[in-house]
Order: C-alpha cells, then sequence, then structure tokens
C-alpha cells in the first residue's frame, strides 16, 4: 500500500514539474511570437510607403526632395535586414520622415481634402499604431516571461535548463509620442 | 451632489492595473469555487429526481426486451440486479426517516449520518446524466458559438470603401495585436444606439460587433478604450465563460422539462428539439438557440402555467378528476422540484455567480487599461454609452455587451433572463475603479459611488448604514435554514415518490 501511495506522489511531483516546464516554454514562445509580430507590422509599413509616394506626387511635385528622404528610410530600413541594432535606428528614421511628410502636405490644400490622401493618412496611422501595440504586447509578454523564470519555482527549471531572461524592447523618447493625426 | 470634490475623495489612492487584475483574479478564483460547489449542490438535488427517473425508463425498457424475447436472459437478471439495488436504497431511507425520529437537538444529526452516506451512490447515476446532458447542451451552445445573436441583430460585414469603417476595423486590429491575438472579426450592427459586445466561444472564434451608433458618436481614443475591453473580455475567456453558464441553467431546463413531459405540449417540443441538437440533426444556429430558449424557460415560473389549467378543467366533476389522478405525482414533483431549483438557483447560485462575472468585467476593465495604458480612453467611452440603450435583438445576451445602461433594466422582466441585466456592475463603480487606475476625465456627477466613500466622514451616517446591514445578517440565516429545510423536506418526499415508482415497474 505504502510502495503505491510513493508512486502516486512521485508521479503527480512528475506531473507538476512537466506543466512548470510547459508553462515556461508557453510564455518564452509568446515572447517570440510577440518578437515576430513587431516584424509583420513594420513590413507592413514598408509595403505601403510605395504607394503613399505614387499617390501624393502629383499634388507636391516641388517636395521631391522629402519624398526621396522617405523613399531612402524605406530602402535603409529595409536594408538593416536581422541586424537589430540598425534596423531599429532605420525604423525611428522612417517614422520620422513620414511624420514629416505628413506635415508639408498639410501646406496642400487640395491633398489634404483628398480621399486618397485621407485614406492613407489612416492607414499609415493605424500602422504606427500597430507597431507600437506590437512593441507593448513584446515587452509585456518578455516581462512576464522574465518574472516567471526569476521567480520560485520555476527558476530552478529555468536554470536547469538554461534559459534567460529576454530583453525589453526601448525607443527614443520621441517615438513614444502619438502621432497626430488631423482631419 | 453638494460634496466639494467627490473625485478627489476617490483618488487619493490609485492602484496599478497589474495589481487590480492580480486582486480580480484572486477574487475570480474564490468565486468560482463556491460556485462549483453550489452548482455540484445543485446537482445532488436535481439527482432525486433524476436517478428514479432513470430507474423507471430503464425498468420499462428491460420489461419490453422481456416481453419481446430479445437477450431475454439478461435482461432479466439486470432486471433483477436493479430491484434488488433499488430495494436496498429503500431500505437505507426508510433507516434515515427512522433515524429523524432519534434527533432532539442540534447535536444528535450526526445519527443520520450513516444512514445518509450510504444513500450517496443513489446520486451517482443521476449526477452522470447531469453531467453528460451539461456536456450535450455545452458543446452545442459552443458550436453556434453567438452565431445565434449576430443573426439577431442583423449584423453586417464592415464596409471596406467607407473611412470610417475602415478606421474602426484598425482600431479593432490594433487593440488584438495589443493583445496578442490572431485577428480577431469585426461586425456592424445597423443601430442608432451607442454599445458594443463580444462573442465567440474562444479567441479563435471571437467576433466583436459594434453599433453604427457608437462608431459616430465616439472618436477614436474612446472607441480604442471600449474595443480594449471587449478584447480583454475574449482574451481571459468570459465568452467560454458564459457558454458553460448558460449550459448549466440549460441542464435545469432540460430536466424541470422533463418532468412537465405529461403536462404541456411546448415540453415535448422542446425535449425533442433537444434530442434533435444533441443527435446533430439540428444544426442552424437560430434553431439550436431557438430550442436553448425552450428549454430555459423550463426554469421559469410561468411554465406552471398549464398545470392550473389541468386543475381549472378537472374540478368541475369527479370523474375528470379521476382522469388526473395518475398525473398527480408528476404534477406536484414537477412543481416541488421548480420551487427548490428555484430557490437555489436564486437565492445560493444567482449572488457568486452574479459577482463572479462582475469581478471578470471590472478585470477585463483592467486589461483595457493595460492593452490601451490610457484609463481615460475607456472612461469617457462608458460615459457616453450610459445614456444610450441596448441594440433591438440583444434581450436575453445582455452580458455580453460592454456595459448595460439602466433604461434596457427598467424594460425587462424579472425572469431568469431579467437577472443576466443586473449581472454588470454599476457604471459609477467602474469609473470609480478606472479613476483609480489614472483616469482623470470623469465629471463628479458619473462617480457617485464617491458617495459611500464620504460615508466615512459622516459617523452618524455610517453608523446607520451599518446598523441596517447587521439586521441582513440574522434574515439571511433565517433565510438559508428556510431553504435547506425546504431542500430536505422535497429531497425527501421526490425520492418517497420516485423510488416508490421504480420499485414497483423493476420489481412488481
Amino acid at each position: 500500500m505504502s510502495d503505491w501511495a510513493i508512486f502516486g506522489i512521485a508521479g503527480l511531483v512528475i506531473l507538476y514539474l512537466l506543466w512548470l516546464y510547459n508553462s515556461i516554454i508557453g510564455l518564452r514562445n509568446r515572447v517570440r511570437n510577440a518578437w515576430a509580430q513587431i516584424d509583420v507590422q513594420l513590413k507592413r509599413r514598408h509595403d505601403l510607403i510605395p504607394n503613399l509616394l505614387e499617390s501624393v506626387k502629383g499634388y507636391m511635385a516641388h517636395e521631391r526632395g522629402i519624398m526621396e528622404q522617405v523613399s531612402l528610410a524605406r530602402q535603409n530600413a529595409i536594408a538593416a535586414g536581422s541586424d537589430v541594432a540598425a534596423r531599429v535606428t532605420a525604423e525611428d528614421a522612417l517614422s520620422r520622415s513620414v511624420r514629416s511628410l505628413f506635415a508639408v502636405a498639410e501646406a496642400y490644400p487640395q491633398l489634404r481634402a483628398s480621399e486618397n490622401m485621407l485614406s492613407f493618412q489612416e492607414e499609415l496611422s493605424s500602422t504606427e499604431n500597430r507597431i507600437s501595440f506590437a512593441r507593448q504586447h513584446y515587452n509585456d509578454a518578455t516581462m512576464e516571461y522574465n518574472t516567471a523564470i526569476q521567480t520560485v519555482p520555476r527558476n530552478l527549471l529555468a536554470g536547469l535548463f538554461s534559459l534567460h531572461p529576454e530583453v525589453l524592447f526601448t525607443t527614443e523618447e520621441a517615438d513614444r509620442q502619438p502621432v497626430a493625426v488631423k482631419f | 451632489m453638494s460634496s466639494d470634490d467627490p473625485v478627489a475623495v476617490v483618488s487619493s489612492r490609485t492602484v496599478s492595473f497589474f495589481d487590480e487584475q492580480a486582486r480580480r483574479r484572486r477574487q475570480a478564483r474564490w468565486l468560482s469555487a463556491s460556485c462549483l460547489i453550489i452548482a455540484s449542490g445543485i446537482g445532488v438535488v436535481l439527482a432525486t429526481v433524476i436517478t428514479p427517473l432513470l430507474l423507471i425508463l430503464a425498468g420499462a425498457g428491460l420489461r419490453l426486451l422481456i416481453r419481446f424475447d430479445v437477450f431475454s436472459g439478461s435482461a432479466l437478471s439486470a432486471l433483477h440486479d436493479l430491484g434488488t439495488w433499488t430495494a436496498g436504497h429503500v431500505a437505507t431511507f426508510f433507516l434515515v426517516i427512522d433515524s429523524l425520529d432519534q434527533i432532539h437537538g442540534f447535536g444528535d444529526i450526526g445519527v443520520t449520518l450513516t444512514p445518509l452516506s450510504k444513500m450517496s451512490s443513489l446520486c451517482l447515476p443521476g449526477l452522470a446524466a447531469a453531467a453528460l446532458a451539461w456536456l450535450v447542451l455545452r458543446s452545442a451552445i459552443a458550436r453556434i458559438g453567438g452565431e445565434d445573436l449576430v443573426l439577431r441583430l442583423k449584423c453586417r460585414a464592415p464596409n471596406p470603401h467607407d473611412l470610417e469603417e475602415r478606421q474602426l476595423a484598425n482600431v479593432v486590429d490594433e487593440m488584438a495585436i495589443a493583445a496578442g491575438l490572431p485577428a480577431v472579426r469585426l461586425l456592424m450592427i445597423d443601430s442608432p444606439t451607442i454599445n458594443a459586445a463580444a462573442t465567440g466561444r474562444s479567441h479563435r472564434t471571437a467576433t466583436i460587433l459594434v453599433t453604427r451608433g457608437l462608431m459616430d458618436t465616439l472618436d477614436r481614443r474612446e472607441t480604442g478604450g471600449i474595443v480594449a475591453h471587449l478584447i480583454a473580455t475574449v482574451v481571459q475567456g468570459d465568452t467560454g465563460l458564459s457558454v458553460s453558464v448558460l449550459a448549466v441553467f440549460q441542464t435545469l431546463g432540460f430536466f424541470l422539462t422533463l418532468l412537465d413531459l405529461p403536462l404541456r405540449l411546448s415540453a415535448s417540443r422542446a425535449i425533442g428539439g433537444a434530442v434533435l441538437v444533441a443527435l446533430g440533426i439540428k444544426r442552424s444556429p437560430e434553431a439550436v438557440a431557438h430550442i436553448g430558449e425552450m428549454l430555459e424557460d423550463g426554469l421559469n415560473a410561468s411554465s406552471i402555467e398549464p398545470v392550473n389549467r389541468i386543475f381549472a378543467w378537472a374540478e368541475v366533476s369527479k370523474w375528470r378528476l379521476a382522469v388526473i389522478a395518475p398525473l398527480l405525482p408528476f404534477i406536484l414533483i414537477s412543481l416541488f422540484m421548480k420551487l427548490v431549483l428555484f430557490l437555489w438557483t436564486a437565492l445560493l447560485l444567482g449572488p457568486p455567480l452574479g459577482l463572479l462575472w462582475r469581478t471578470r468585467r471590472y478585470s477585463a476593465d483592467a486589461v483595457a487599461v493595460q492593452l490601451t495604458r490610457d484609463p481615460d480612453a475607456l472612461a469617457l467611452g462608458l460615459q457616453k454609452i450610459a445614456g444610450s440603450s441596448l441594440p433591438d435583438g440583444a434581450s436575453g445576451r445582455e452580458y455580453f455587451f460592454v456595459h448595460v445602461p439602466l433604461s434596457s433594466i427598467a424594460d425587462s422582466n424579472v425572469t431568469r433572463r431579467g437577472v443576466t441585466v443586473s449581472l454588470h456592475p454599476s457604471l459609477a463603480r467602474r469609473l470609480a475603479r478606472l479613476i483609480r487606475m489614472g483616469a482623470n476625465s470623469v465629471g463628479p456627477a458619473q462617480a457617485t459611488w464617491a458617495r459611500l466613500a464620504e460615508l466615512s466622514r459622516q459617523p452618524a451616517r455610517a453608523a446607520l448604514v451599518l446598523g441596517l446591514m447587521l439586521l441582513l445578517v440574522p434574515l439571511v440565516g433565517a433565510l438559508a435554514i428556510m431553504v435547506a429545510y425546504v431542500t430536505a423536506l422535497i429531497m425527501t418526499i421526490v425520492l418517497a415518490a420516485g423510488l416508490g415508482i421504480a420499485g414497483a415497474v423493476l420489481g412488481g
């Protein structure tokens, strides 16, 4: 009888450890998925920009400089590839140049009223929101994962399987400001 | 409001949304545990009628087999086994009754426990049947996944060429990303009322429903707050919880409707429909939802109406009374079970269930603040919804909406479905919690909850309120004893009648 009790308790302990390990891996995969989500949203912005430039070209013939700047920033961001530090800088530069393009567009009443422009403004500001929400979700998920593997009982398993805390995403102060959208 | 600054009273202490979420999670855990315990108590009460019913059905089936000489050998021995099992329980039942005579005070209650524990195996077939019915009904409700509400509200997909609707779709996508969800479906309700709802059985089939009125009235920031609350509802699995709870009510309704079979025609329609749904023959969301509502009606007081008509018909002459005499046990058992289940669901299950749903609403508000990092977005949005009402076709499923305005509570009848309306916490309390989480856009008129906080500055009034609350304690105690007594009495009567009939069918 006591043998069975020992087997039962051992089985429960093993089940508990399995559950703990799986919960850690689940949290880690959420962090990885959140990171991939940021990439998806950045790519969405890259895809939107050529269309935006195409549709404002007719109205803003005199503002070739700013348009080339946006185009260049986009190419730089794509070129940065998987180098995280360079990518972050390039994407931030792209954010700023797109914002200044919209600021310049304010001076063109026809453009401001155009259906196309309004729609692009909405899509781009939504994309900016998506990027910042994706970053926020990445940070939330990372914080939950880090807290889980640094506190008892999961820290014991994390040490055993050498699971390390993930890095939080920080951005420049200027980039945290919400995008000003005017209609 | 004459007070100097009620908002300041409330917001003197602030909490982070993480602390608020953790607190609500703890509360929800306790409340769901107590709901589970009470629900299993209801299961035991229900088992006293289901087990005899199952025994009668099994006995009748076995007798048919013997009559037509199909597997009559094994049928005979099964009948014999069931008969002795039932006879054994009838014997212990009398032991319990006898032991009741030995009770002369609260200390003697232990005497009944030994025979009672012997009888507990009697509950198992009934509990198993109830659990099975619950699983089948839950999977049926989960399969339609809120599509019945979508159809009733006449929802449509957002128009991609309408800039405002595309903006709304973007807001929903943004919030889904903030919560780490895959894309959530958005549907529009063409109604001038200002409200929004979330349905679906899990985050994979989640649907956000938004009225045109909300889209036209709220700006992008406020819409974001409201949508964040709905996305939080989906992330927390509240839609799945509501499916399970609805299935509990439909299970109770199913067995009460089963008892009503000889009494009203609509009962046979409901049971027949439930069987068709369980077999997967009826699949359309409208049909499944309609049958579910017919089952829920079995719990309502209005389902007693046919009994009145039967008695009115019978009291005219003696031979008519003789005709309905065989129906009397059914009528009595059905009426008693309805009474006791009403007491249990309304007085015992209702409060913790309502509190659980409220806690989850507060928790969803806290998650919404986490998603938007902007408590004012939700606070401003809720204040704009406050004056509006629910769109047509929402009755009975009010709890899916982000806020149930007072005007729709006044309209609804006090039925089981009316109870669901009061499941939502009051707007003032929710705003008070949002203020604690950092919202500062709430006008003083909205934060009426702050008046309770003022009480601490008026000792005389506070003492009066405390005294009134203390008066409630003996009242609640008396109510609990009454419910326990009525339950014990009715369980005894129902068991006696049920086991008597079952014994006759099995042994006779």
